[in-house]
């Protein structure tokens, strides 16, 4: 840990983090890079040499976390992980000055010619998507770009046709497995900053509207509920905090399961909320539902069933 | 049986990764193989093995990790102590037989106790020479102690007590009891609540065993009638014992069996070795689903263990634990409970009854083994042959849990084996 480490502490970068957000909300998507990038929320994992702040992942996760719970609309995500897997390039310098924005297409490869799963990918200068030596960056100009709403029709993930595809620079195969490995743990991140949202908007619901004479929450049922919201928030958090730490052994740890389970304990928290508000069968667009699409479009773009059988798999193949 | 004597001195300043290896090294050494749920020759130890093993591990500096030297701890820090965990959570190892005295009455009696209670009580629950009970739950008082009604009465320098107390684990093998009573009445609720040690042989207690759904006997209830204590037997003032529990237990429900999350992945390996020996379970294990599932369980597990090691870390920095203490044992019940839900359900759908997983170890996560499950196999027992009928349906079980993924059964079926579906 450097000397800068030492001094600075990971929670510290949250309320920042939550200042700058709020300041972008509602705002268009190249006001809002401006705005996060002269918070110097993208560089927060770059190297200093490329005008970041050249710390470890563990301070990106509160900047994540406080974009999920304030529903940032952006691909935050994506480009903290470029700027920092780019390291060495003046890619890196862009994305974290804001000039330059870009996404990841998380499925598909340029061997298939087309690729899925972009956020925010007609308001992208670039599109990492995978291909057999690792990745490549591609110029978003260069590439036929389909909404498809299926999950979410007001922030559609793109399918990309990568017929004519311009490269812009490459990754290797172990620089992209790291990425998508950083990629994990700030979307986890994020998936927890939404939970934790729907959690406090519910408590503070339940406590304050009234059925026959009392609060919501004085209902015993509900407390049961809230506090098994709470729980595996609880567990979220911890196993991600955990998953960036070296094990015993001084060895990293797989991120896979904390991904999963933020995934799935999210999923329970903000359907819960929904319930608990009262939202049962209603098909309104609510705050609440912005957060369930959000992590169900984070399912499917990293094809969580898919990873849990891996999983489930690697734990009976060490048996 | 024979164990090695300790090889190691526990001092303060070693460090975790040095008490880790000699934690791994000693109980690979030293645990018998009777004692593994998951060896051939496992059988339940009896009491008094327990006993002999628990002892022993107390000696090689395992167990009573942070309590102090003075009342025969090894002053520890809980780093050492969960690095040990960890390691006895490895093991398919018996559970102890003594977690009242050294998970409840050692932290209560250490912080209420005088000098004379702690020396006396402390280097006995570790050295097993003591068991105890806890008497908290009355028949109109459970998990709120409002309403409790254990009276005791001060009579000079001696205490009267008069009560009933009701599913008190343990209190048949006890020599101790930790009984909370009241000096008032119940309209003083949370007020006036008094603690005390026990002695079990005290004349005027009756311990009358309770038969539960597993056919052990290891509840009871515990009857007061004239009691007589002395003073001397007393936890703290009234109040005290009670607030002073309230606090304890906060860090120790925290503290406590930190092994869960690494003795549940063991049980998970058991579990995945028993479907292993069975050529139609093995063959499960290769199919989506059952991966899947699998894979959640393996997230439960590390959510559990960041509850774990998160409490740790918050404990040594200094901050106060209060409800947080509870989530890991909340957390662990869930996932437990998730565990054996998959587990009862893997059997069904692999068109095989519940009485497979019958003889397991006795406590309620412990698994069978891949020595078990042949055996249990071998035994004569009706198969669950599914049949399609016009007329009737299985009246004990829903369809579809005798279904396997991507197989449909005919709509209505019936048992012909009378194997009643595993109930």
């Amino acid at each position: 840990m450097s000397h800068q480490e030492e001094n600075l502490r990971p929670e510290e970068f949250a309320e920042a983090a939550a200042a700058a957000v709020g300041d972008v909300l509602g705002r268009g998507v190249r006001d809002t890079a401006k705005v996060l990038a002269a918070a110097g929320l993208f560089g927060v994992c770059a190297p200093e040499s490329r005008g970041g702040l050249g710390l470890d992942l563990a301070f990106g996760v509160p900047v994540c976390e406080a974009a999920g719970s304030l529903q940032l609309h952006f691909p935050l995500v994506e480009q903290m992980v470029l700027a920092k897997a780019f390291a060495d390039s003046d890619i890196a310098q862009a994305l974290v000055d804001g000039e330059k924005i870009a996404t990841i297409a998380w499925q598909g490869s340029l061997a298939d010619k087309t690729a899925s799963h972009a956020g925010y990918a007609d308001t992208c200068d670039w599109i990492l998507v995978a291909d057999e030596e690792g990745a490549s960056l591609l110029e978003a100009g260069s590439l036929l770009l389909q909404a498809n709403g299926t999950m979410d029709p007001e922030y559609p993930q793109f399918d990309v046709d990568l017929a004519n595809a311009v490269v812009k620079a490459h990754l290797s195969a172990a620089a992209f497995a790291t990425l998508v490995d950083d990629a994990l743990v700030l979307s986890a991140g994020f998936i927890n900053g939404l939970s934790a949202e729907a959690l406090t908007r519910t408590a503070q619901y339940t406590s304050t509207r009234v059925q026959f004479g009392r609060p919501l929450s004085a209902k015993q049922v509900v407390r049961h509920t809230l506090a098994h919201m709470k729980l595996l928030h609880e567990s979220s958090t911890a196993a991600l905090r955990r998953a960036l730490l070296t094990n015993e052994f001084g060895m990293s740890r797989d991120v896979a399961p904390a991904f999963s389970g933020a995934l799935g304990n999210a999923v329970f928290i903000i359907e819960k909320a929904i319930h608990l508000h009262g939202g049962m069968g209603f098909t309104w667009e609510l705050p609440l539902h912005y957060s369930l699409r959000e992590v169900r479009k984070i399912e499917a773009a990293f094809n969580n069933g898919r990873r849990l059988e891996g999983l489930g798999a690697q734990f009976i193949a060490t048996v | 049986m024979d164990f090695h004597a300790n090889p190691l001195t526990a001092q303060p300043a070693i460090a975790p990764d040095a008490y880790r290896a000699h934690a791994r090294e000693w109980l690979k050494n030293n645990l018998p193989a009777h004692m593994r749920a998951d060896t051939l020759d496992y059988r339940s130890p009896t009491l008094a093995e327990s006993s002999q093993w628990e002892a022993a591990m107390y000696r090689a500096g395992l167990a009573g990790m942070t309590w102090p030297v003075e009342y025969g701890g090894h002053g520890l820090t809980l780093r050492e102590h969960l690095a040990v965990n960890k390691e006895i959570g490895a093991l398919a190892m018996p559970e102890s037989v003594s977690s009242i005295g050294k998970e409840l009455a050692g932290p209560i009696i250490m912080t209420v106790g005088t000098e004379a209670q702690k020396k006396t009580f402390l280097p006995a629950i570790l050295q097993m020479q003591n068991y105890w009970c806890q008497g908290f739950s009355e028949p109109d008082a459970g998990s709120d102690l409002v309403r409790l009604r254990t009276r005791a009465t001060q009579e000079g320098d001696q205490w009267r007590i008069n009560g009933q107390k009701i599913w008190t684990s343990g209190a048949a093998k006890a020599h101790y009891c930790l009984l909370l009573t009241r000096t008032g009445t119940v309209a003083d609720k949370h007020r006036g609540l008094l603690m005390f040690a026990v002695p079990m042989d005290t004349p005027g207690i009756r311990v009358v065993p309770i038969r539960s759904i597993d056919n052990k006997e290891s509840f009871a209830e515990v009857f007061f009638d004239d009691v007589i204590v002395p003073d001397s037997a007393r936890l703290g003032a009234p109040d005290e014992g009670w607030n002073a529990a309230i606090r304890v237990l906060s860090i120790e429900r925290a503290t406590n069996r930190m092994y869960r999350p690494w003795r549940f992945e063991c049980e998970l390996r058991q579990l995945v070795q028993a479907c292993q020996s069975d050529a139609q379970l093995a063959g499960r294990l290769t199919e989506s689903y059952y991966q899947r599932r699998i894979g959640q369980l393996v997230c439960e597990i590390d959510g559990l263990k960041g509850l774990v090691e998160q409490s740790v870390d918050q404990l040594l920095a200094g901050a106060a634990i209060g409800a947080r203490g509870s989530l890991t044992k909340l957390y662990w019940s869930n996932a437990t409970r998730h565990s054996w839900h998959w587990r009862r359900k893997s059997s069904h759908r692999s068109g095989r009854p519940q009485a497979r997983w019958r003889g397991v170890p006795a406590s309620i996560f412990a698994l069978p083994t891949c020595s078990r499950m042949p055996r249990l196999s071998t035994r004569a027992r009706p198969k669950c042959n599914w049949t399609s009928s016009p007329s009737a349906l299985c009246n004990c079980q829903r369809i579809s849990d005798h279904e396997s993924p991507g197989r449909k059964f005919a709509p209505r079926r019936v048992c012909r084996s009378g194997c009643r579906c595993g109930r």
